[in-house]
């Protein structure tokens, strides 16, 4: 029987690998016996959809201030000798 | 010589005004500073034009740019664990230990959250919250949480990058993810 420090290290480890089958099965019988692990995994899931969404799906466009980027022009130039 | 500086001069000054905006978004997303991701831009375009002939294929130059980008975030937050008092994975380790008994049962186990993270992708005032917690990871848990999901590395290419083992890899990158579901539950899901 898993203990939920373990449940908690497996959730993590299902999203970097393949579990094995018989720790994916030890995973889902505990699960369905506890609920403190059930919401843990629901958020850790929930946040994992987050970032995917926030980092990959819908990239942010918040465009450079044209300030900044007439320093960055600025010293290129100085940079560069002309 | 000259001659080619000044070619590469040409090159990176249009890219500064083609490529600057989608630079600067990807380096916002990932520092959640302006200010942090304004000089990190301006290095990678620094960065590029002193590599001269590191570059030719024009319609690869933003994925050029943005792998330099890529690695001056990553040189950020190593930078960032040495100026900040971050936890050591141990410390990390073991206030992660106090969530349970010595059965290993939750002793605090996650509440039920008032709003709802689906909701969080355009909330600005969250991912300051996001990235204060972000910040205060042992300096292993940042980086391989950085590469893994802001980056979508392989595993393997991340142990090989931080030179770790497998089962060293999902340790940290757990140690990450718990100690963030943590930090962001008691700054924003519950206040």
């Amino acid at each position: 029987m898993l203990s939920c420090k373990e449940t908690a290290r497996l959730i993590s480890e299902g999203a970097d690998r393949s579990l094995p089958l018989h720790r994916r099965f030890a995973l889902r019988l505990h699960l369905m016996m506890c609920d403190a692990c059930t919401s843990y995994r629901r958020q850790i899931q929930a946040l994992q959809d987050l970032f995917q969404r926030r980092f990959h799906n819908k990239p942010l466009t918040t465009p450079m201030q044209p300030e900044a980027k007439d320093k960055i022009m600025k010293i290129i130039r100085r940079e560069s000798g002309a | 010589m000259e001659k080619e500086l000044k070619q590469s001069k040409t090159d990176i000054s249009a890219w500064v005004g083609q490529y600057a905006d989608p630079l600067f978004a990807y380096a916002l997303a990932r520092t959640g500073r302006g200010d942090v991701a304004e000089d990190l831009v301006q290095e990678t375009f620094l960065a590029a034009l002193k590599s001269g002939d590191g570059f030719r294929q024009e319609s690869a130059a933003l994925t050029w740019l943005t792998g330099i980008l890529r690695h001056k975030i990553l040189d950020y937050y190593r930078g960032l664990a040495k100026k900040s008092a971050s936890l050591t994975e141990e410390q990390a380790q073991s206030h992660m230990d106090r969530w349970f008994d010595e059965k290993g049962m939750w002793k605090t186990p996650p509440k039920s959250w008032a709003s709802s993270p689906s909701d969080m992708v355009e909330n600005e005032e969250f991912w300051q919250t996001f990235h204060h917690c972000l910040d205060a990871l042992p300096v292993q848990s940042r980086e391989a949480f950085v590469r893994r999901m802001m980056d979508e590395e392989e595993t393997k290419i991340i142990c090989k990058e931080m030179a770790l083992t497998q089962t060293n890899l999902w340790v940290i990158l757990h140690r990450g993810r718990a100690l963030l579901r943590d930090c962001l539950e008691k700054n924003w899901f519950m206040r």
